[in-house]
């Protein structure tokens, strides 16, 4: 317990640093849709969202090379003002050598005339009227160890005046390697997203992590994740965190994890939080974000092994 | 109290109510190992000789300086190619990584405690069995290694660990490792100017494994004599080496299967322990080996398996400890009710220090314990013991493998009746794990002598199981005051309904009681529950000669008459439920009652003209028995001592 107060202590020293250059101050977002730029997972938002090598239900969202190492299905919602409300559905499975996932992201949020629309729109008090949704299915396969997936998907942004949609597609490759997983994704690689008569990228970009589990400390195990994202415009940000898994008796779980992240504006906390309770195959989820101008935002999750 | 003083109680709470309370058995060890009537030395305290050590093998051991500059004789690794192999390069890789080599160069390494003597000295192997390849499983047996020399063998255990880990069907290459250190051995005692030339005694040899490598001494007996390896020819051997003793230590069977056959084994004395509470093995699956083993060259050869309540599977072994599938495994381990290691290691001392001293030294004055483990009270610890033995001299009247007659016998002529039974069937003995057995047949019986009715007073005569004994078998057999009656036998818990009038057992009745279905069935077991008996149980055994003397003797008299015992090696209820069949394992006693002492209770009868052999459960209104190989035998007498004389 020590040691993670100090792990807390450091992240909280490295903060400052991931803060946003002012520039990144914009009044308008540089891509679209905004649901792709949010974190699609309870878990990995807890850890800074980095999750590019997780192992988990929700991969499709981050790498589909991941796809049928974490099985299950889960759903998740996040709250981040009166306005703004994010929810989440993906399952994944094994499949001869790999695995096969879907996933479906929606969010309703306050109306913003501009587009794309900005991060801080979720700050937003309004009653939502602008919509983002992005609906994937992928597969992965294993060959000589490394494993590779493939996602394709349907994004949408909608406006109270216009909508638009367009496909996508994420690549992944992975391998398993001490301890852990070295992963690499391509994602959002698709052509501009047009609404009405304006026309923005898809948030492509590039991430390399590697997430690992298991390391015995006392009673405790614990797991590390860690990604750099290469953004189109060549911005670098890195994100990591921590879990901290107590297993009681077999088949209970209590994690906690913390994370942290570069962030993109202006009052937007580099720290997450998270925790979960597993019972048997039944895992609930929560994690703690602060979005833009200060608001904090709360998700809640439920998982099924 | 506050909010913050609630939750963590709350918590305890609920994970006290999801972790299921602590179930044994009532121990009875108290009456049951109350005397010491066996006069010898306990072999589990240290001998007159000075214990020297010293490592052999590759000397270029990449993990282990003890195997690389400190070997003090040197071995020529083997090629194992063709008897081991990695599940997948990947793991191919990390293994050459790890040692430094492939199994084409298997390292001949081990560890020698050796007496400090002229000799020549009985050798005995001991080799570990799967584990973590990183952690290091040969100087486990430290404590077996400081014994037995200090008592004049020379133990070498045997670097097995890159054969650990992550693989499987392995377990020849383990066998086969055990004869390369005998052929590494034949060469210290050969050569000159070694510490062992000439005194290491080569016909005097002994194997003894854990795990895996109890599986794998079985394996090494069996190579032994054969001329080439049984799934590749190309491979031959020329072994030959005088194996006169192995020890299984909580074995797997069945792993590797020469030629897809269950290792057949014979002419070897067989020692084989298994704890109830194995969180690893947790099926006493070494009993299958048991029962595997023939003698047929009439030698004295005996076989004994020895099941010792609440021991698990890795204190055998004092570098894996209590947690037996890793250090994690306390999550779901229960081991609230182990054995402490120390008293689990003084099992172990007492048992297989006397198995080497009677058959590698010849010191006959130990058998009596491999028959009844309670002429030792003092040297056990204090827990419940289940023991079967059979010696060469047997000769079975009935071991249920035949046919599916129930009214024959295994030899001609020999006929089998039954009176006022409710059960009486023939059927496979189940294991604990789910969908495994023991790969060999018993006879369930069972009965009720209250009589069906509103009189539940009532009682009708005493239901019997009788085994015929023909003139040929007792002249064949040559049957006299000499000779002894032996079975194996295990009560179960279930209690048939009262018997209906006019019952005829004569025909198979099997469908009276459901409840004793379910000890066949392990499925349906739980039917049972509501009719389980925990009432003490006896019965008498009855011998009737020519001349129509009867003879009659308790059979509480020569073993305690347990019921299974309870085993939940699982934290979770739920989990033990779904993951074994039973909650118990059925491990039936063996019971040796010598004729002679019928004769001495009935003095007109004459056991040479023995006729009849009857087992009349008049002793216990209701109950069930599970009922296995029953015979006679021309005992060595030494293993007759004190028979009889211990109280239950």
């Amino acid at each position: 317990m020590r040691r993670l107060g100090t792990i807390i202590r450091l992240l909280s020293a490295i903060a400052p640093a991931l803060a946003p250059p002012p520039a990144a101050r914009a009044q308008s977002g540089r891509y679209a849709p905004l649901v792709l730029q949010l974190p699609a997972s309870t878990r990995a938002l807890g850890m800074g969202n980095a999750w590019v090598a997780g192992r988990d239900h929700d991969v499709i969202f981050y790498n589909p090379a991941q796809l049928g190492v974490g099985l299950g299905l889960g759903v998740s919602v996040e709250r981040y003002r009166s306005g703004s409300t994010l929810g989440t559905m993906s399952a994944s499975t094994a499949l001869g050598s790999g695995g096969i996932g879907i996933g479906v992201q929606m969010l309703d949020y306050g109306a913003t005339t501009l587009f794309p629309s900005p991060i801080a729109a979720l700050a937003s008090e309004e009653s939502s009227r602008s919509s983002s949704t992005s609906a994937s299915l992928g597969v992965s396969t294993t060959v000589h160890d490394i494993r590779a997936g493939i996602t394709g998907k349907y994004v949408e942004e909608r406006s109270p005046q216009a909508r638009g949609g367009r496909g996508a597609v994420d690549l992944g490759i992975a391998q398993d390697i001490w301890r852990g997983t070295l992963a690499l994704s391509v994602q959002n690689i698709g052509p501009r997203l047009r609404l009405g008569d304006r026309r923005a990228p898809l948030p492509f970009r590039t991430t390399l992590g590697f997430a690992g589990g298991g390391l015995p400390v006392g009673p405790i195990d614990l797991g590390l994740t860690s990604a750099v994202s290469i953004l189109r415009n060549g911005r670098v940000n890195p994100a990591g965190g921590l879990e901290a898994v107590f297993i009681p008796l077999d088949g209970w779980l209590i994690a906690g994890r913390v994370g942290a992240r570069r962030t993109e504006t202006r009052g937007e906390s580099p720290l997450t939080a998270g925790a979960s309770l597993g019972l048997d195959r039944l895992t609930l989820e929560y994690a703690w974000e602060r979005i833009a101008a200060g608001a904090t935002a709360h998700r809640l999750g439920a998982r099924i092994r | 109290m506050s909010l913050n003083g609630v939750r963590p109680l709350a918590l305890v709470a609920l994970l006290s109510a999801c972790t299921q309370p602590l179930t044994l058995s009532k121990d009875d060890s108290s009456v049951v190992l109350a005397h010491q009537l066996l006069a010898a030395p306990n072999p589990a305290e240290a001998g007159p000789f000075k214990v020297r050590t010293l490592t052999y093998g590759s000397g270029t051991d990449k993990q282990r300086r003890a195997f690389r500059d400190s070997v003090s004789l040197k071995t020529t690794p083997v090629d194992g190619s063709k008897l081991a192999a990695a599940p997948d390069p990947k793991q191919a890789k990390i293994r050459k990584s790890f040692f430094g080599f492939d199994f084409s160069k298997m390292p001949v390494n081990g560890r020698v405690w050796y007496p400090d003597g002229e000799g020549p000295f009985p050798l005995v192997l001991v080799v570990h069995g799967n584990h973590d390849m990183r952690e290091f499983s040969d100087p486990g047996y430290a404590y077996l290694g400081e014994l037995l020399a200090s008592r004049g063998f020379i133990l070498a255990s045997v670097d097995e660990n890159f054969l650990n880990g992550f693989i499987r069907n392995e377990n020849d290459a383990r066998g086969w490792m055990l004869l390369q250190h005998l052929k590494a051995w034949r060469g210290f005692n050969d050569s000159l100017g070694t510490p062992f030339t000439h005194k290491v005694d080569m016909q005097s040899i002994g194997l003894m494994g854990h795990s895996r490598g109890g599986e794998a001494v079985a394996v090494a007996a069996a190579f032994n004599r054969l001329p080439f390896y049984p799934d590749d020819a190309t491979l031959r051997f020329d072994f030959g080496f005088a194996i006169k003793a192995l020890v299984a230590i909580a074995p797997i069977d069945g792993q590797y299967k020469p030629a897809d056959q269950p290792t057949p084994l014979e002419n070897v004395n067989y020692l084989v322990i298994h704890g109830s509470h194995d969180g690893d093995v947790s099926s006493f699956s070494g009993l299958r080996q048991y029962e595997r083993i023939r003698f047929t060259d009439g030698k004295p050869w005996f076989k004994s398996a020895v099941y010792v309540y609440r021991a698990n599977h890795g204190q055998w072994n004092t570098v894996w400890g209590n947690m037996d599938n890793g250090p994690r495994s306390g999550r779901y381990l229960d081991l609230r009710g182990l054995l402490s290691s120390k008293d689990q290691q003084q099992f172990g001392k007492v048992y297989m220090g006397a198995f080497l001293e009677a058959t590698l030294k010849g010191k006959r004055e130990y058998l009596p314990l491999f028959r009844d483990h309670r002429v030792i009270g003092q040297w056990l610890p204090r827990t419940m013991y289940v023991t079967r033995f059979q010696d060469a001299g047997f000769r079975a009247l009935a071991d249920y493998h035949e046919d599916v007659d129930v009214t024959t016998g295994s030899v001609p002529g020999v006929r089998i009746a039954g009176e006022s039974l409710s059960v009486w069937k023939e059927a496979v003995v189940p294991m604990r794990w789910k969908d495994s057995n023991f790969g060999h047949n018993a006879v369930w019986l069972g009965w009720n002598n209250h009589l069906a009715g509103a009189d539940t007073t009532k009682m009708g005569p005493p239901a019997a199981y009788t085994v015929s004994v023909t003139d040929s078998v007792r002249t064949a057999w040559r049957v006299s005051a000499q000779s002894s009656v032996e079975f194996s036998l295990a009560p179960t818990s279930a209690r048939p309904g009262p018997r209906k009038l006019k019952e005829d057992s004569s025909k198979k009745t099997a469908s009276d009681s459901a409840a004793t279905k379910a000890d066949v069935s392990s499925g349906k077991k739980e039917a049972a529950k509501a009719a389980e008996d925990t009432v003490p149980m006896d019965l008498t055994i009855e011998v009737v000669d020519a001349r129509d003397v009867t003879a009659r003797l308790p059979l509480s008299q020569y073993g305690a008459v347990r019921r299974p015992l309870a085993t939940h090696v699982l934290r979770r209820a739920d989990r033990e439920k779904r993951n074994f069949a039973s909650t118990y394992e059925i491990v039936l006693q063996s019971y040796v009652i010598p004729l002679a002492d019928f004769a001495r209770v009935q003095p007109g009868f004459d056991p040479a003209a023995i006729r009849t052999l009857r087992f009349r459960f008049d002793r216990t209104p209701v109950g069930t028995v599970i009922l296995d190989d029953i015979g006679i035998s021309s005992l060595d007498p030494a293993f007759l001592i004190a028979a009889g004389s211990a109280p239950r």
